[in-house]
């Protein structure tokens, strides 16, 4: 393609953060004045660079529509800021050929206090729409939002799907040349993320050009044509939607903290009760095979007791990525040694999660260990971090992020239970 | 279709990084101008929502502060004003040149914190937020300045020809205390200790600005220091067009007008200098 085809040609993008460092962990014990300034004055000289990009050219033709994907921190939404304008580059150049449109979140400068008709003429106005526009729009906008009656009441008082449905009705309306769209789908029911997917889609097809960064990877299928990769501030792939993001899981499987081992008993995690040697994640098959919603799987641990005769129990916090516990599990009631006095030694525990529970995403277990029913010996946040992917068969067409923080496989049951009635009705 | 032509386009805009000290883009802000209307009758709106009184306020407290001040003043100090003057119509008019520029800072200093969610989630020039406060400040200004005519009557005072100097007075004050006011904003992304600390030399600047009182009183060791004050020449510019009181001879006007305009643009170069880090750190 020509360059007279350019929506936005980013070139060697890097951006670079000032980061302090905490101070020691004993030090931030001591909430008193001088404390506070010696750790003031001791982190001013710790202080350090972190570049999220890190040289990061794409070009980005009109009428395409590209997703950009990546984990948690690999640079997505620094990305966005900056060819949004709301931050600067601290390096390279980015060229843009249109009127630029980015919803980074719905709703930005809606405020409480005013009404719904007040809101819409400043949440447009703040989202780069003119005066005269959003007044020559305002009907279509109520008309979609379907809040008529509530125009003139603060929105306040709106319960929180109807404050979304308005402000998804402004953003709706927005007409840039190029829409930058950042993980909007996340929010609200599934029923405005159908809207939301329909409204991109038809953007998409009247060829103007989008630029959408979403964790949901069916969703990005399902709209994008090329995806961008992102890795620790880079592009690591681009082009073709479905290689890229085909890529992109196998890899993001096997850089989760899925298999963690210590060797060395004296400087394991822990300490002179308990140490952890192995945290892992596996599924019964092949040893690099993915976990998808349908694949069961088994958090596994070993760790050495050290004190003699303690009785302990394992406790798991898994979280998903919103940082929601989906679920607290412990190994009361395991049937071999639950309940009994742990002699030192090294044991391995193993939970196994049914296929059909967990809904697609990342997930993190934080791992306890607890002495004697009550007492917390061990713990750590981040013991394993795992993707469970989708499996396309599971979800009858919905593309959708799927809703819920679990997503359990339930048994369903439909009988006729009176099959006269449809007939007589029918006759 | 597009034509063939191979003719490269150019961009609308290019992104990179700044460097040094950047220009005001005045272009730029006059096509944002529909954001700043919006962003000021947001504020004007938002401040007497769910009041009794409402936008009665706007003249009870340029009232009640007069009020206060001659009470304090004129009733407790037993101050004269110069030249026979009421002490409430000193007070008053005083206060009417004090709240623009005391309105413009404690406004424009906070506007950037206050707006945090905007910064971080939208792109617009961020001049906005500082520029929009500057219509509730002269709305406050033009209603308290309704009360005015009234005191000339009640005290038969009659302003003469000066009073055309009047929006020159205002237009100062209010360059002085938006620069300030944007000074204190950048700063105050950073560290928010600005805040007590505007809140503090804001409680004591009017003692020493001639709000209340004529600084000719003040002991003669002072008075060197008092000479700096840029704000005092213009309240009494605005006493002079108000309600026809002559120059105390204490203030140096034309320092005040320097010192007025430099402020201003100190306080935009400061504020451009920081702007590209807000989003970053605030």
């Amino acid at each position: 393609m020509s360059s007279s085809d350019l929506a936005i040609s980013v070139r060697g993008v890097a951006k670079s953060y000032m980061i302090a460092h905490e101070a020691n962990k004993e030090e931030s014990n001591d909430f008193s004045f001088t404390a506070a300034v010696r750790k003031r004055a001791r982190s001013g000289g710790k202080r350090e660079e972190f570049w999220a990009l890190q040289g990061v050219s794409m070009d980005v033709y009109r009428g395409d529509v590209v997703g950009i994907i990546g984990r948690n921190g690999a640079g997505k939404s620094t990305l966005l800021k900056v060819l949004s304008r709301i931050t600067e580059p601290t390096r390279g150049e980015i060229d843009v050929y249109g009127r630029v449109g980015s919803l980074l979140e719905v709703g930005t400068g809606m405020h409480p206090e005013l009404t719904g008709r007040e809101n819409i003429f400043l949440n447009g106005a703040i989202l780069g729409m003119r005066k005269s526009e959003i007044r020559s729009k305002f009907d279509e906008i109520v008309d979609f939002s379907g809040i008529e009656r509530f125009l003139d009441t603060p929105v306040k008082r709106y319960s929180s799907g109807m404050y979304v449905r308005l402000a998804f009705a402004v953003a709706a309306h927005l007409n840039p040349e190029i829409l930058i769209v950042d993980e909007v789908l996340a929010v609200g029911d599934s029923e405005f993320q159908k809207k939301c997917l329909g409204k991109m889609q038809d953007v998409a097809s009247h060829g103007r050009t989008v630029l959408f960064v979403s964790h949901n990877l069916t969703a990005v299928q399902g709209l994008c044509k090329s995806a961008v990769w992102l890795a620790k501030g880079k592009v690591k792939e681009a082009g073709d939607v479905g290689r890229v993001c085909n890529n992109y899981l196998n890899e993001a499987y096997s850089e989760s903290a899925v298999d963690r081992s210590w060797d060395d008993m004296e400087t394991a995690p822990g300490d002179a009760s308990f140490r952890l040697a192995r945290a892992r994640v596996s599924v019964n098959g092949p040893e690099n095979d993915v976990i998808s919603v349908s694949t069961p799987l088994y958090l596994e641990f070993e760790y050495w007791n050290l004190q003699p005769d303690t009785v302990l129990n394992l406790s798991l916090h898994v979280y998903n990525e919103t940082g929601v516990m989906a679920f607290n599990t412990t190994s009361v009631g395991e049937p071999n040694w639950d309940g009994r006095a742990f002699p030192c030694g090294k044991y391995r525990t193993v939970c196994e999660i049914p296929a059909g529970l967990l809904n697609d995403g990342t997930y993190r277990v934080e791992l306890l260990a607890v002495k004697d029913r009550g007492t917390v010996v061990f713990m750590m946040e981040d013991s394993l971090l795992f993707e469970v992917v989708e499996d396309p068969s599971t979800r009858a067409g919905w593309m959708g992020k799927w809703p819920g923080v679990l997503r359990p496989n339930l048994s369903w049951c439909t009988t006729v239970s009176d099959g006269a009635i449809t007939t007589v009705r029918q006759a | 279709m597009e034509t063939s032509s191979t003719a490269t386009r150019a961009p609308l805009y290019t992104i990179r990084p700044s460097t040094g000290w950047s220009a005001v883009n005045l272009k730029e802000l006059l096509q944002y101008r529909d954001l700043l209307f919006v962003f000021a009758s947001r504020d004007v709106k938002l401040r007497y929502r769910q009041t009794l009184l409402g936008p009665v306020w706007i003249l009870l407290q340029p009232l009640m502060g007069a009020g206060v001040l001659s009470f304090v003043f004129g009733g407790i100090a037993k101050l004269k004003a110069p030249g026979h003057m009421p002490i409430f119509v000193y007070s008053f008019t005083g206060m009417l040149g004090w709240n623009v520029f005391s309105g413009l800072i404690s406004k424009v200093s906070v506007s950037l914190v206050g707006n945090t969610h905007l910064i971080s989630k939208v792109y617009f020039p961020r001049l906005l937020l500082p520029f929009s406060t500057i219509f509730g400040v002269l709305i406050d200004f033009t209603a308290a300045l309704l009360i005015v005519p009234f005191l000339l009557v009640a005290f038969h005072i009659t302003p003469g020809l000066p009073l055309l100097m009047l929006p020159v007075w205002v237009f100062l004050l209010a360059l002085m205390g938006m620069g300030i006011g944007l000074c204190a904003s950048a700063v105050m992304v950073l560290y928010r200790d600005v805040s007590p600390m505007v809140s503090v030399v804001m409680g004591f600047l009017p003692y020493i600005s001639a709000v209340g009182f004529d600084l000719t009183q003040v002991r003669p060791e002072f008075k060197h220091i008092v000479v700096y004050n840029p704000i005092i020449g213009l309240l009494e510019g605005m006493r002079w067009s108000l309600v026809n009181l002559p120059f105390s001879g204490s203030a140096n006007l034309a320092y005040s007008v320097v010192a007025s305009v430099a402020i201003f643009f100190l306080g935009i170069m400061a504020f451009k200098r920081m702007e590209r880090i807000f989003a970053d750190v605030i």
